[in-house]
């Protein structure tokens, strides 16, 4: 079963054992992608927020309304990282779980694809309780606000896409501190989570919009803030869209050479 | 005569379990003992009590002299130990491992580096030595992890069943490196549940089942004290046993049955002399494992 | 007969022969605070006013920097002593094979937390001579940076391996990253703990990187008082007790 046909029904399969996973790593799960980013923005938003005096820059309401969405939408990404490292060669490589899946009826392509499914909903999870928390602290600010989790999601699993793109063909960890550190650790600092982009110097700023993160964090921002427009949006989705396609399709190799060799 | 461990009514409890159940033990200076015994009898727990890391219950232990409980330090200076699961630092390479272990026991880097490049001649690793511990394959990690234990030229080497995993090859290769050391005069504490380990290197062994010592003296002279020469080892029909007034011992197991007599021929023409047909048959001499199945009517590995 | 000395030194040596061959990691986590100071130096301290301490305005960027030094520290000491040390402990088992020689417990403990000072000092030393080449360090007290850098690693280490000893599988250690982040943020790093309830000043005056932090401001601003002493003893106090504890806890786990 080698075809890079895609199978719907496989891929649900995936999807469904890596749920079926996660109810034992569940509270693995909360503790990165929701305590600790609701910790972070609660922190951040009264702590760093009580200092701040003049707003203009921001373009929001006060300091939680603009590092609220940056951080909903940048762990997000964050996440989406560490999904595709260890979690990813774990499952291609070191426990054999995807080894079992081709044996299946399903084709590497559809334990990609299952893989990444698998990841938006795991994303939209995290993201919902996260949005529940951010609603509570600054109120009701539109049906727009309903709309953040997927678009966090999005950027999420286009992220996890860029990133499996390159860990999917490794042998071995030996490169992912290099990557988390000096790759997605800045990315994260610098993708305006905490900081309008414009004010970074202009190498910074240029950087940062190539990669789907900041996208994400654009338009969560904008719509919280409810300010989205929507050509900018589209722009924003479509760079989103194609990282995640292009990871998918790059990602394909590395699957292919590590279930079916 | 001078003793390298000695050890009076030893015990070791782990809660309500009771590992080592009051042994005596006298292993003299230069020769290869052995403890033999099934998985839980109680070997590895007597040594890591011998190798100072996991201190009695009740009852006296000595270790080249000194007293194990307090002269812990003291006797480790001058113990090799192999671990049962090599516990090498995977992490480094094969020289690494040498040169880092050789300074645990305070010895210079310039020391420590000559004392490795003959170790690395006596393991066989020469050609390895850059390697990561990782790749090597599961025979060259043990000969590793015996060089490792030689590098403060040890007085007494502790050995948890070094062969156990290793194919018919390693084994021969390792036993050959064992050889070497005894033939050097160093002593030697192995475990082992193979039989034919036991039977190749040790001049005494004691079986423990169970936490206690059920059986001790030389590979020949157990066999001969508790059994006969020569084992016949039939196969027989479905339904088909072997009883009634014999003028040797049956052991009936699982799948087969034994005769144990002086003569494996004759007893073998008796049970045929009596109408039975077996499937297959086998004459072999005794070994330990049958002094171990008359000992505890059981089998040592199952 | 092998000495104390020599034996802390043998678990270091260890460690440096190691991260020889993978030197890029470490410079890698020396790196990160940078990001930081560069997304507050252009960001946030426009945007952000100055913070009052002790009743003199702080321009923001100057009252973050010597928190970054101290959360450096933090960073190289607490990766060490928790998830390193645990790979070692449980799946290399190097510490088994180690006290079959004449190494003890105690020899062990203190050359791994002998390693994440030596990490963090390291790593904060380097931090220091930055931010004193931007201007941040006005003070000549600055220099005692260096050994505050040391004290923290050695506390966060003790921490470390004390609550590392009690980990059972990888997944505990999400519990630890929220651990850390919870200090990295909440100790007075990117704003004063005047800012938070009374009761929740109190909390974060028991957690360990608080001190360092204030320590390392006041060094920083040459503002340091004889009172300030109170916040090394807080550190001593805590590396004390979770060291011993530590060493006791692997004790128990390892020789039995």
């Amino acid at each position: 079963m080698t075809s890079s046909a895609v199978h719907p029904s496989s891929v649900l399969h995936v999807v469904e054992h890596h749920a079926r996973q996660a109810r034992k790593t569940w509270m693995s799960i909360a503790l990165s992608g929701f305590l600790n980013p609701v910790f972070t923005m609660l922190a951040l938003g009264w702590g760093v927020g009580s200092l701040v005096g003049d707003v203009s820059s921001l373009g929001t309401e006060d300091y939680l309304h603009f590092v609220g969405p940056g951080v909903l939408a940048g762990t997000v990404m964050l996440q989406g990282s560490f999904f595709s490292l260890w979690d990813a060669l774990g499952a291609l490589r070191w426990e054999g779980m995807y080894k079992n899946s081709v044996r299946t009826p399903a084709s590497y392509t559809d334990v990609l694809t299952g893989r990444l499914a698998w990841g938006f909903v795991r994303f939209l999870f995290s993201s919902s309780a996260f949005l529940v928390v951010l609603l509570l602290v600054i109120g009701w600010s539109g049906w727009g606000a309903l709309l953040t989790p997927f678009v966090a999601a999005l950027s999420g699993v286009a992220t996890a896409a860029g990133v499996l793109a390159y860990s999917s063909g490794q042998q071995s960890d030996k490169g992912f501190p290099i990557i988390s550190r000096l790759i997605i650790s800045p990315l994260f600092v610098f993708s305006g989570t905490f900081t309008p982009v414009e004010l970074m110097p202009s190498v910074i700023s240029f950087v940062v919009k190539l990669f789907p993160g900041y996208h994400g964090i654009e338009i969560t921002r904008d719509l919280i803030n409810q300010r989205a427009e929507l050509l900018p949006s589209l722009g924003h989705l479509a760079v989103m869209v194609a990282w995640l396609l292009g990871g998918w399709f790059v990602s394909q190799r590395g699957f292919r050479k590590a279930l079916t060799s | 005569m001078e003793l390298a461990v000695e050890a009076r009514t030893l015990t070791k409890r782990f809660d309500d379990f009771v590992a080592v159940d009051g042994i005596d033990l006298d292993i003299r200076s230069g020769e290869t003992f052995a403890l033999l015994g099934p998985n839980g009898a109680g070997k590895t727990s007597t040594m890591r009590m011998a190798s100072t890391v996991s201190p009695p219950t009740s009852g006296m232990l000595t270790v080249l002299g000194m007293d194990a409980t307090t002269k812990g330090r003291e006797i480790r200076s001058r113990l090799g130990v192999v671990p049962q699961e090599d516990q090498l630092d995977t992490e480094l390479s094969v020289r690494e491992n040498l040169m880092t272990y050789s300074r645990y026991f305070g010895h210079s880097w310039k020391q420590a580096g000559t004392r490795a490049d003959e170790l690395l001649v006596f393991a066989q690793l020469t050609d390895k030595q850059t390697n990561r511990v990782e790749t090597l394959s599961g025979g060259m990690r043990r000969r590793l992890t015996i060089a490792r234990a030689l590098v403060n030229e040890p007085d007494l080497v502790l050995l948890d069943e070094p062969t156990t995993g290793l194919d018919p090859q390693a084994r021969q290769l390792l036993w050959d490196r064992l050889y070497e050391l005894k033939e050097r005069g160093v002593t030697l504490l192995l475990t082992t549940h193979y039989m034919d380990e036991a039977e190749q290197l040790a001049d005494r062994i004691v079986v423990m089942d169970g936490g206690s010592i059920i059986a001790e003296g030389s590979p020949t002279s157990l066999i001969e004290d508790t059994t006969k020469a020569e084992v016949v080892e039939l196969r027989l029909p479905e339904g088909v046993t072997v009883d009634g007034d014999l003028p040797f011992r049956v052991e009936t197991l699982r799948n087969k049955v034994l005769l144990y007599a002086d003569d494996g021929r004759a007893a073998l023409q008796h049970v045929q002399s009596m109408g039975i047909e077996p499937t297959g048959s086998l004459i072999r001499r005794s070994t330990l494992e049958d002094v171990f199945l008359k000992l505890t009517g059981r089998q040592l590995v199952d | 007969m092998i000495t104390n000395t020599i034996a802390v030194k043998a678990v270091v040596e260890r460690n440096i022969i190691f991260f020889k061959r993978d030197w890029v990691i470490l410079l890698a986590g020396f790196v990160e605070p940078i990001f930081w100071l560069i997304a507050i130096g252009f960001g946030l301290s426009t945007f952000v006013d100055d913070v009052v301490v002790d009743g003199v305005p702080i321009e923001y960027t100057q009252f973050v920097v010597p928190g970054l030094i101290a959360t450096s520290a933090l960073n190289a000491a607490a990766f060490d002593s928790t998830f390193n040390f645990f790979f070692k402990l449980s799946h290399l088992k190097i510490y088994d094979a180690m006290l079959t020689t004449p190494m003890t417990i105690g020899n062990i403990v203190l050359g791994e937390v002998a390693w994440s000072v030596l990490r963090a000092t390291v790593y904060s030393g380097g931090f220091l001579a930055l931010a004193a080449a931007f201007g941040y360090i006005p003070s000549w007290w600055g220099v005692l940076i260096l050994p505050l850098s040391a004290l923290i690693g050695f506390t966060i280490s003790a921490v470390g391996i004390f609550s590392t000893t009690f980990v059972r599988n990888w997944h505990d250690f999400d519990y630890f990253g929220l651990a850390i982040q919870l200090l990295f943020i909440g100790s007075a790093t990117f704003y004063p703990i005047t800012v938070y309830p009374t009761w929740v000043q109190w909390l974060v005056n028991l957690t360990p990187l608080y001190h360092g932090v204030a320590l390392c401001r006041e060094l920083a601003l040459g503002t340091i008082e004889l009172s300030d002493l109170w916040h090394v003893a807080a550190m001593l106090i805590t590396m004390g007790i979770f060291g011993l504890w530590a060493k006791a806890r692997l004790q128990s786990k390892l020789l039995r």
